[in-house]
This record gives C-alpha cells, sequence and structure tokens, in this order.
C-alpha cells in the first residue's frame, strides 16, 4: 500500500505519511498516558517522587524542568497536548500547521520522557525520532536536500535498528536455537496464551518462525539493492513482524511508529534523479571517520600506557623483571607502600599521595603485566615474591608500612609475612579474597576481545573518574581504557582464585571498611570476621561516605580520611623507630 | 545558492550524520560499552536498536507481599497479577508501562544497580516496589507490617517453579520508607 502511495519519488507525500503513522503513535501513547495516571503517583510502579532520583539527569536545570513537566496537572496537560497535536497531523491541515503539531509533539514527549522512562520502550524513540525528523523537514520544505537528508536519516535508523537488531540475534544461543520465541512468549508480561500454545505444539514451526524473524531483521540492508526492488517485500515482512507482535507480545504501539519510517526507506531505496544522496555518503564518511579516531586514540592510549606512570622509574628485579615504580618523600624514615587492587591504576592514588603530603616517603609501583612493566611471567602473577624484592631493590633496610587495597590483600599479607619486622603496620582497604567462580574471567575476556578492537573510547566512564585531578584523570582513564590493565587483573584475580585469609598476622592490622561496618557488610562480612581471627588486635575504621573499595582512594573526603589514617601509623612507627635507636 | 541556505544545509546534513554516527557507536551488545550514552541519560536521542537482543525476556517477575504481625507472617499474596493478553491490548495497552516498569525494577533490585551505598533500601528499585506493596497491603486496614518479595517465574511454563528471588525486611506500614 505504502508503496503504491509514497515510494516513488515524492518526498511531500513520504513526509506526510511518516507524520500520519507516526502520529498514530504518539496519539495512542499520549491516551494511554492520561489512562494510567494511576500510575505515576504514591504507590505506582512510576511513581515521580522516587523516578526523579534516577533520571540520570545531571544538569540542575535539566532537572527543574522535568520535576516541572512531571507534576500530574502538567503532565495531563502535557499529554493532551500531545494528543491534539496528533489529531492535527492526522487531519489534512497545511504545511505550517503540520510544522508546529511536529514541534509540538516533539516537544512534549521531551518534557514527557523523564516521567516515562520506566517502561519506556522502541516505540517512543522511534516516534520520537520521526517526529523530530519531520520538525526539521517541515522547517526546511523549500529546499529539497533538506528535506532528502531527513528522509534518508529516519531511513537509515529504521533500517539499522532492524539490522542490528538482526545481527546480534545471530549470535546468540537462545536465538539460533529457536528456543528465544517460545521462552518470550511463556512469559504472562509479553506472551499471548494462545500464541504460547501454538508455539509449545508445534516446535519445528516455532523454530522457523523465530530464524525467519532473525533473517527477516538481518536482511533489512538489502532494501537498497536491486534499486528498492526488494525493499516493499522486506517492508511487508517487517509490518508483519510488527502487527504480529503487537497481537502476541502486546507491543501495541510498534506498528505505528516504526510503519511511520518506512515511507522514507521506500523513498531512500529507490535511486531517482533530483535526489540528493549527501547525506548517506556523509554518514559513511563520518562512520569510517569515527572508525579511525577510535583506532587513533587506543594506539596513542597504548603507548601511553606502555611508557609507564608519571614520574616513575624503572627497576631490575632479582628475577629479572623490570618493573615501573615511583617513590616519592624524604630519603629516610618509614615508606608507605601502595599496592592497589588489579584494576586500580598507579594514578587512582593520587588523593591519597597528595593528602599525605611531601613529608611521608611513599612507593608505588606497576606490577608485572601492567603500564610499562614486563609481561607476567609465563608461570603467572608472583605478586607478592615481586612485592618483597622491589622493596630489597627500591628501599632496602627502611621500615614499610604496607597497603593493601581490595584483592590485593592476600598478596601483601602474604608479602608481610615474608618481610616480618621491617612491615610496622599493615592497612587493608574493602580487603576481599576471590571466589571460585570463573564468572569474572568469562566476562573480563569479553571486555578484552573488544578493547584490542580499538574500542576502548566507548567503555562506560566509571565512578572514581569524577574524583581525580585532570591530569590524573586522564592516566588512570588511559590505562582503563586499554586491554593491558584488564589482562593482567583477569590474570591476578585467576592466581588467587580459591586462596583465602592468613590464619595468623603478626603485624598491627588496620581494615577500613567503604559505607559501613564491615562485620555487617554482606560482602567483607566473611573477610573481617576472618581477619579478627588471624589478628586479634585489628583495628577497623569506616568510612561511610562512600561506597566501593575504587572510590574509598578516589573520592577527596574518603581519599584524606585514609591518608590520616595511614599517617597516624606512620607517626606511631616512626616514634617507635626513633626509640628503639635511641634505646639501640 | 544563498549563503545562508548553503549553512543550513550543511548543518542539517552534518548534524543528522553526527546522530546516525553516534547513535551506531551505541549499539554494543554490552552494557560496558554504552560509555556515549552518559550523553543521553533519558534514552531520548540515541535510539536502541537492539530489540529483544542478544537475550529476550524470559521470565515474570511477580511482586508479591504480605502482612506481619510480630513473630507472626501471613500468606504471601500477589500485588497485581500480570493478566493474559486480550485482543484489544494489540492497539490499546496502557498497562504496558506499569508491567515493563515493573520488570525493570525487579532487574534493578537483583543487579543492586541504583544502590547508594550497600544498604539496598537506598535503591530507587525498592521503593518503588516497597511502595506498590504498600498500596496493596493499605486494602487491608488491620495490617500494620507487611514483607514483599520478588518471585522470578517462567509464566506459563509448567515445568519450572516459581522461585523468591528477593524477600525484603519486615517494613513499617504506618511510616513510609520505614523497616520495622
Amino acid at each position: 500500500m505504502l508503496s503504491g502511495r509514497v515510494a516513488p519519488r515524492d518526498r511531500s507525500a513520504a513526509v506526510a505519511a511518516a507524520e500520519r503513522l507516526a502520529a498514530v503513535s504518539t496519539l495512542i501513547a499520549g491516551l494511554e498516558h492520561v489512562a494510567a495516571e494511576r500510575d505515576h503517583g504514591p504507590g505506582g510502579l512510576l511513581d515521580w517522587s522516587v523516578v526523579r532520583e534516577s533520571t540520570g539527569l545531571r544538569s540542575p536545570l535539566a532537572r527543574r524542568i522535568a520535576d516541572a513537566a512531571a507534576g500530574p496537572q502538567v503532565a495531563r496537560c502535557l499529554a493532551l497536548t500531545q494528543v491534539a497535536a496528533s489529531l492535527a497531523l492526522l487531519a489534512p491541515t497545511g504545511p505550517r500547521a503540520r510544522l508546529v503539531a511536529d514541534a509540538t509533539v516533539t516537544s512534549t514527549m521531551a518534557l514527557l520522557r523523564a516521567r516515562l522512562k520506566p517502561g519506556a520502550d522502541g516505540a517512543d524513540q522511534t516516534a520520537f525520532c520521526v517526529h523530530a525528523l519531520n520538525t526539521v523537514a517541515r522547517a526546511g520544505e523549500g529546499d529539497p536536500a533538506v528535506v532528502d537528508a531527513v528522509l534518508w536519516a529516519s531511513a537509515l535508523q529504521s533500517v539499522g535498528s532492524y539490522a542490528v537488531s538482526g545481527w546480534l540475534k545471530v549470535g546468540s544461543p537462545s536465538w539460533r536455537s529457536g528456543r528465544a520465541l517460545p521462552e518470550l512468549l511463556r512469559t504472562r508480561s509479553y506472551g499471548e496464551p494462545r500464541a504460547y500454545d501454538l508455539v509449545r505444539r508445534h516446535p519445528t514451526a516455532a523454530r522457523v518462525l523465530t530464524h525467519g524473524v532473525v533473517a527477516l531483521e538481518s536482511a533489512m540492508p538489502l532494501v537498497f539493492a536491486r534499486r528498492g526492488r526488494w525493499a516493499p517485500a522486506l517492508l511487508g515482512g517487517a509490518a508483519a513482524l510488527h502487527a504480529g507482535n503487537a497481537v502476541a507480545i502486546g507491543l501495541n504501539r510498534f506498528p505505528w511508529a516504526f510503519g511511520a519510517t518506512y515511507p522514507a526507506v521506500l523513498y531512500a531505496a529507490t535511486p531517482h534523479a533530483g535526489r540528493s544522496d549527501a547525506l548517506p555518503r556523509v554518514v559513511a564518511a563520518a562512520t569510517v571517520a569515527a572508525g579511525g579516531i577510535l583506532q587513533f586514540a587506543h594506539l596513542r592510549r597504548r603507548a601511553a600506557v606502555r611508557r609507564g606512570m608519571a614520574g616513575g622509574r624503572v627497576v631490575r628485579l632479582a628475577s629479572g623483571r623490570r618493573v615501573v615504580h615511583r617513590l616519592d618523600g624524604p630519603a629516610h624514615g618509614p615508606v608507605v607502600v601502595l599496592e592497589g587492587g588489579p584494576m586500580l591504576t598507579d594514578a587512582q592514588w593520587t588523593t591519597v599521595r597528595n593528602a599525605l603530603g611531601p613529608g611521608i616517603a611513599t612507593l608505588s609501583h606497576q606490577r608485572c603485566g601492567h603500564g610499562g612493566s614486563d609481561e607476567v611471567p609465563a608461570t603467572g602473577p608472583a605478586v607478592a615474591a615481586d612485592l618483597v624484592e622491589l622493596l630489597d631493590a627500591v628501599v632496602p633496610g627502611r621500615d614499610v608500612l604496607l597497603v593493601g587495597h581490595h584483592l590485593s590483600a592476600g598478596p601483601v599479607l602474604d608479602a608481610a609475612a615474608e618481610l616480618g619486622g621491617r612491615v610496622q603496620a599493615i592497612v587493608l582497604l574493602d580487603p576481599v579474597w576471590p571466589g571460585s567462580s570463573a564468572q569474572a574471567h568469562q566476562s573480563i575476556a569479553a571486555v578484552v576481545r573488544w578493547l584490542r578492537l580499538g574500542l576502548g573510547r566507548l567503555l562506560e566512564r566509571p565512578d572514581w573518574a569524577q574524583d581525580l585531578p585532570r591530569a590524573a584523570r586522564a592516566a588512570a582513564l588511559a590505562e582503563y581504557r586499554d586491554p593491558r590493565l584488564w589482562t593482567a587483573a583477569d590474570r591476578e584475580r585467576s592466581a588467587l582464585r580459591g586462596s583465602s585469609p592468613p590464619t595468623r598476622v603478626e603485624q598491627p592490622l588496620l581494615l577500613v571498611a567503604s559505607g559501613q561496618d564491615p562485620f555487617t557488610h554482606p560482602v567483607l562480612r566473611g573477610t573481617a570476621r576472618a581477619l579478627r581471627r588471624a589478628a586479634p588486635g585489628l583495628r577497623v575504621a569506616v568510612v561511610p561516605e562512600v561506597e566501593g573499595a575504587d572510590r574509598l582512594v578516589t573520592a577527596p573526603g574518603a581519599g584524606a580520611r585514609v591518608a590520616a589514617l595511614i599517617e597516624s601509623l606512620v607517626t606511631g612507627s616512626a616514634a617507635r623507630q626513633e626509640d628503639r635507636r635511641a634505646a639501640g | 545558492m544563498r549563503p545562508a541556505d548553503r549553512a543550513r544545509r550543511v548543518a542539517v546534513v552534518g548534524g543528522l550524520s553526527a546522530w546516525l554516527t553516534a547513535t551506531l557507536a551505541t549499539q554494543h551488545p554490552s552494557r560496558v560499552f554504552h560509555g556515549p550514552r552518559r550523553r543521553d541519560p533519558l534514552g531520548l536521542w540515541l535510539p536502541t536498536w537492539r530489540f529483544f537482543a542478544p537475550q529476550p525476556g524470559q521470565h515474570d517477575y511477580l511482586l508479591a507481599w504480605c502482612a506481619v504481625d510480630g513473630e507472626e507472617q501471613g500468606p504471601w499474596q500477589h500485588t497485581a497479577p500480570v493478566l493474559d493478553r486480550r485482543p484489544l491490548q494489540a492497539v490499546w495497552f496502557p498497562a504496558r508501562r506499569r508491567e515493563k516498569a515493573l520488570l525493570e525494577a525487579c532487574a534493578r533490585l537483583l543487579s543492586g544497580r541504583g544502590m547508594r551505598g550497600s544498604d539496598v533500601r537506598t535503591s530507587p528499585s525498592y521503593r518503588l516496589l516497597r511502595g506498590c506493596a504498600a498500596r496493596a497491603a493499605r486494602q487491608r486496614p488491620e495490617v500494620e507490617a507487611f514483607r514483599f518479595g520478588v518471585q522470578r517465574s517462567a509464566g506459563r511454563d509448567p515445568a519450572e517453579e516459581p522461585v523468591w528471588v528477593f524477600v525484603s525486611p519486615v517494613c513499617d506500614l504506618r511510616q513510609p520508607g520505614r523497616s520495622a
């Protein structure tokens, strides 16, 4: 139907058809919003008084706007305005009225989005994109190239969404085996009982249908093949899929929202003179350029990481391995040795190091496999042995205070047992011992594969990044986005798997926990009890303002508190050392 | 062509190309690689293209509550059982958002996302579910305290029994947000 009415060469008809189909989706959405207002009040699953805390909006202005738009009266007005504007788009209105209506629907959807974020779906996103694009098309109606760019954008969004969805399904065991559809239809949240009954009774047909969905979605880019000859059939298949989904899994607005992109797909799939094809060319160039930028950044980062830490020096250990380390502070007196967990970079100690100040000597290093140090030996990481060798090579004879962060607690206690009386005290920050599960290894290995392809810049920004000063943040993020850190961390974690806290610790031991008392903490509880048995004089300090081992050392307040605790031990240690010297 | 028209054309083509490239960059199957999505916290302008992929939903989450009176605990009751699909819902389905919000809240609660500190009671998901259970419990005036729980169910598949995946501490109905 669409191909007959819209396809050939009429850009205005394509825009108008897209507006009408998307308007049906936003009309239904607006009315459904009003009908389900109770869900946004106290006790509702979309209760705004709670939802507002998890919108993810950081700007105070954006939060104020979201709050204002989410008030019950305002939200109802916005939803009804959206309904009215959608009706205007369904009616035979003139271009100017349609521009206003498109802009109105786009604005109301944007304003209501925070309130509707829980429970939102792809139909909301697609309808929003279509209306926003149509606003641009209507505003630039005098310039055919602008309208063509808009239609191309809508078409590429549509084809891209089917293709990516299909390709990801090809890689999924659940979809490949044909289990996905029956498993989805068995749920009461999505599946229609008769549809589930059918796929249960006809498993072969269900498998064929599942594979058919994957094939159809994956093949969607073929709409552009053979001068668009296959486009009507492929879009017809997709329309049937959405209609089936509406009935079988209750995705009632999808046929309208996605159908609204089909006029643009048909227009873009059929080449003809007078059409501007600038957008797909620029998109292709931009995508290639973005890939190039990612690769360039990857190589630059890799080189920077392999140069080692800022202010670092190289020392060759007795075992022959070269290790990058950093020694700050006075040349005499006890040295605070900062030993991070497997995923902690040296730059993340900046907050603690700065808080300790220049009067206290600190030593940190990049373990084998990290930063600029040599690779992990083939026999596996030797974290405790390397630490002992490092201290002998860099601060021979000096007393040390060992600080073990997170999973480094085990190696630090092993090194302390080896070093004996040289260790004046031990501080463990959120100490944990890994379980025996291989799950962490599988997830890290998957991340490493993508990082090796240069996708480090796409990694989610960790919470601790906000805590660090600019230079330290850049260095820490560079290492975090490089596969070397993850690979080394994975090997260290694997080497520790199955280990447990020692039964005896000779030196004074301080446990610093983030968030809450470690003896009631769900993760730290077991470790804290074991350490109390091993060191009856165990001291415990809680830093309540942060949660998690990383932010314990990076957050300014927490880092300063940790530094103060370390400093009190160093002062005590120095005094004892002085007493011993006087007595000697 | 006037310079202003050319500038407008360049702006539209450039802007839309940047938008499409950014959209493509946020389709990674793993959430860990969704860094650029922090620029779109509401999920408004960077559409998700991964519908039901790589893993579609396989379970329902059912929210249930029970009255608590001292040491005594009453029978569990579902707050709002998900009803079977009706033909009209292919067109008109106001409850869809609520049902999806329940799935999302339960999934977030179980993954620990959104927690401030290690106390699950601070997470928005916990508070949404607690509020929903409290609303159901208030229908019975004699109830002063309750627990709520989440069951994971295979829906209509008789081969899998529903399993409890979360049970809350006792919640005081007279003081919203307080645990007894």
